[in-house]
């Protein structure tokens, strides 16, 4: 297999985890169910802003009393669909040779999925994302879902997620504004040599305690769950036991062009296999800071986030390592939302390594800067049936990674339109 | 030209304080709220789907909602701190919005920024022209509340099966006008259910007290500021908290509750006006003074006494509660002679919503229409609470 061919195949690759991470990016039946528009709850689907996010935490619900009767609406069905495709151009290139190059319509997506509320305690999801892949016919189904007991003792403070759990993150994987394979490299950057493939991003079996103020300013989210995911070859969910842990604060500023700023801490103590089996355990730690901040106008703002954390893995999680492999990631994103249509967006990622774990490795090997640049059109069929072109195009700096030590270039362009329904 | 000047110059000065004066006192009825222009993108994100694009109530999920959503173009606002008739506070829409409608499918924005808030609030300003017309009404007082005693709320149930048991019922919204109550927009609008510890926009004591006391605009429930004492009042609110899980229920209401109120079982409904009530008759006119002679009493049964009154133009004719509850009178809009609407709007005082005049919440008090300026014809009109039963009146004019 030729380097030309990994290279496309990591680039596919990339798209896939991009993808498959992507459970719901927009809800549209509970638009439905409540009478609203999609832009209520998104900044830009499937970007929550604060109304969202306070739905969220509440499990789905608005908790107005008749949340539960609404589900006689005949407007109201608790599924919804959601599908994307579109023109794809990739090129990979050294400071000396182009690597890969080309474009196409790669295999899109289609996702039928259900978010549904029994009475006022109990929210459940399930997703069956359809992946229909090229070539010889394809076709296959799975169904991540979570069961979410909200409000312990009426208190919104103990809500209890149980399945297929995402981290609650600053930029959220699972929402991000576009679907490109470029995806957010901060939280799925791995050390090179990694036995662990471990991603901020991913969705992993566990569970999760979260609670929150009532208008979720004060928010917490604490995920007990397996790294490596359900190993059938240990017969146990939990053999490699981890733990994800954010606290946010978010103060409204009541005179300046300021309106909103959230504070955010978050860290993670993973554990994955050094060895053949869960007897030797070493661990992977993550923990940083995010500075959100919306700025001049609530319904249409520029949204700025800013995230710092370092990343740590245990030498013996790395191939040939004498120490632990240390990273930083700093990530900056602006969000500018003009009218309730369109939303342009931008992100700048930083990946540096501080601590190299393999002697032989110097200098920026390991580092990447990745850059993304786009912006997104919503036109409303209906208010519950929305369409969108999300054209961007992303760069991928890697100073040390080419063949011959040299600069990696990898840039995408990605022009999917995406349905909502 | 020097003296001429100089007596201008004093004169002015001495004008200016009462300039300033006059314009500090008045204040538009828009005070407090946000920037217009920025509201209606907040209103487009997060109202237009249900209030509409024209702010008429008409949007897209309007048809699956009850109770229907506001419009704002007719300057109506249920909820208010303000006297009933009157525009509320931007500190009353900004409850509203931030809390929401329990039990209507009004969510809670609180989760929005307080001043994307005020805009949207400024927005909604714009669709009704009351806002710039009339001043910012002053809110009632809400006196300190009385101890919530046992007696408190066994005081408070004489007067509410007296005042509110036509439409609540013994508390559970079960009265028997419960099934056949509309709005003044002709949609349904079944009573509160007060035994469930909150309704649409009270939680507290003082919430159950503003409503209590300034009504619900548009809707069959009368404003009783006037008609009763403020600790009477406060007794209508302890009875109400000791009827379910109220915030501030305690268990002295609730042994009211569970042990008094079948010893007054018997007292007739509406047949003695609530203790201590004043003798002002609430929004209408009070007592007798100024009764014309040709009066229609109300008593909540099919017809009014007489059902029929032949006037001449320039008749004035009185309403008067004659027991059953509260009363107030409507006119059909669509049974009064063509072009009679506007004048007749103008000679109704005190209205709450076109050609609805204000409750008469207790036996005794009256309320009276001027047939000035009117075309000559036949007026049709009917009692909000009670036209269920089908209570209306004709009055002719020759």
């Amino acid at each position: 297999m030729t380097i030309v061919r990994r290279l496309t195949l990591a680039v596919t690759g990339m798209v896939a985890l991009a993808v498959g991470s992507a459970p719901a990016r927009a809800v549209p039946s509970f638009a439905r169910k409540y009478g609203m528009k999609c832009t209520a709850c998104h900044e830009a689907w499937p970007v929550l802003n604060a109304f969202g996010r306070a739905f969220r935490d509440n499990g789905f619900r608005f908790n107005t009393g008749v949340d539960d009767e609404q589900l006689t609406n005949p407007a109201y069905w608790p599924v919804f669909a959601w599908a994307y495709n579109g023109y794809q151009w990739n090129e990979t290139k050294s400071s000396t040779h182009v690597l890969n190059e080309n474009g196409g319509v790669p295999a899109g997506g289609y996702f039928l999925g259900a978010y549904v509320n029994l009475g006022q305690h109990v929210s459940m999801r399930l997703l069956a994302p359809l992946v229909i892949g090229d070539g010889p016919y394809t076709l296959a189904v799975a169904i991540p879902g979570w069961i979410r007991y909200n409000r312990f003792f009426g208190s919104s403070w103990l809500n209890l997620r149980v399945g297929s759990i995402e981290q609650d993150l600053p930029i959220s994987g699972a929402r991000d504004l576009t679907i490109n394979g470029v995806g957010v490299t901060a939280w799925s950057y791995t050390i090179p040599g990694s036995v662990s493939s471990y991603s901020l991003e991913s969705e992993v079996p566990g569970f999760q305690l979260d609670g929150h103020d009532r208008w979720s300013l004060n928010r917490y989210s604490l995920s007990f769950f397996s790294n490596a995911g359900a190993q059938a070859t240990h017969h146990d969910i939990w053999s490699t036991p981890s733990v994800y842990l954010h606290l946010t604060h978010t103060v409204r500023l009541k005179r300046t062009f300021v309106r909103d700023v959230e504070l955010g801490l978050f860290g993670t103590y993973a554990t994955y296999f050094s060895g053949k089996d869960s007897t030797a355990l070493r661990s992977q730690q993550r923990y940083g800071v995010d500075f959100q901040q919306w700025l001049f106008k609530d319904a249409v703002p520029l949204h700025l986030t800013e995230t710092f954390y370092q990343g740590r893995d245990q030498a013996a999680l790395i191939a040939g390592a004498t120490a632990d492999g240390v990273f930083n990631a700093y990530m900056l994103q602006a969000d500018y939302v003009p009218t309730v249509q369109l939303t342009l967006f931008s992100r700048a990622s930083f990946i540096t390594t501080q601590q190299h774990a393999v002697a032989t490795e110097t200098g920026a090997y390991g580092n990447s800067n990745v850059f993304l640049l786009g912006f997104k059109y919503t036109y409303q069929v209906t208010t519950r049936f929305e369409v969108a072109i999300e054209p961007s195009f992303g760069l991928n700096v890697q100073p040390y990674q080419a063949v011959d030590h040299t600069e990696l270039k990898t840039m995408q362009a990605y022009i999917p339109i995406e349905v909502v329904f | 030209m020097h003296r001429a000047v100089k007596s201008l110059g004093i004169g002015m000065t001495c004008a200016l304080p009462f300039v300033t004066l006059a314009s500090s006192t008045y204040e538009p009825a828009t005070t407090g709220a946000g920037d217009a222009g920025n509201g209606k993108v907040v209103y487009e994100r997060y109202c237009i789907q249900c209030h509409g694009e024209q702010g008429d109530g008409n949007g897209e999920s309007a048809p699956w909602l009850v109770p229907k959503p506001r419009n704002f173009r007719q300057g109506m606002f249920k909820f208010r701190s303000t006297p009933d008739g009157t525009l509320p506070l931007v500190s009353d829409l900004d409850r509203t919005i931030t809390y929401g409608l329990y039990g209507t499918s009004m969510t809670p924005f609180g989760s929005i920024e307080p001043r994307a808030r005020l805009d949207v609030i400024a927005y909604i300003m714009t669709f009704s022209p009351r806002w710039q017309k009339e001043p910012r009404a002053t809110p009632i007082v809400i006196p300190p509340e009385t101890p919530a005693t046992t007696e408190s709320a066994i005081r408070g149930e004489k007067i509410f099966r007296n005042a509110c048991s036509t439409c609540h019922g013994d508390g559970s919204g079960n009265g028997p006008m419960a099934t056949k109550t509309i709005d003044a927009w002709g949609n349904p609008i079944p009573p509160a259910n007060l035994t469930r510890g909150r309704t649409k926009q009270e939680v507290t004591g003082r919430d159950i007290y503003r409503t209590f006391m300034t009504g619900i605009t548009g809707s069959p429930m009368g404003a009783f500021a006037g008609a009763i004492k403020p600790d009477d009042a406060w007794d209508v609110v302890h009875y109400v908290e000791s009827l379910g899980p109220w915030k501030e229920s305690n268990r002295a209401l609730r042994l009211a509750a569970a042990t008094h109120y079948g010893d007054t079982a018997a007292t007739p409904a509406a047949s003695a006006a609530p203790p201590g009530a004043t003798a002002a008759g609430g929004s209408g006119d009070g007592g007798t003074a100024g009764m014309s002679a040709n009066v229609m009493k109300l008593s909540g049964f099919e017809s009014t006494d007489p059902n029929e009154i032949d006037i001449h133009v320039g008749d004035s004719v009185t309403f008067k509660n004659d027991g059953g509850g509260a009363h107030n009178v409507v006119f059909f809009a669509d049974s009064i002679p063509p072009g009679a609407k506007t004048q007749l709007q103008a000679n109704m005082r005190n209205t709450s919503g076109p050609l609805i005049g204000p409750m008469m919440p207790k036996e005794g008090d009256t309320y009276t229409v001027s047939f000035a300026k009117l075309p000559k014809g036949t007026y049709v009109f009917y009692c909000l609470p009670h036209q269920g039963k089908g209570e209306q009146g004709t009055i002719v004019v020759q």
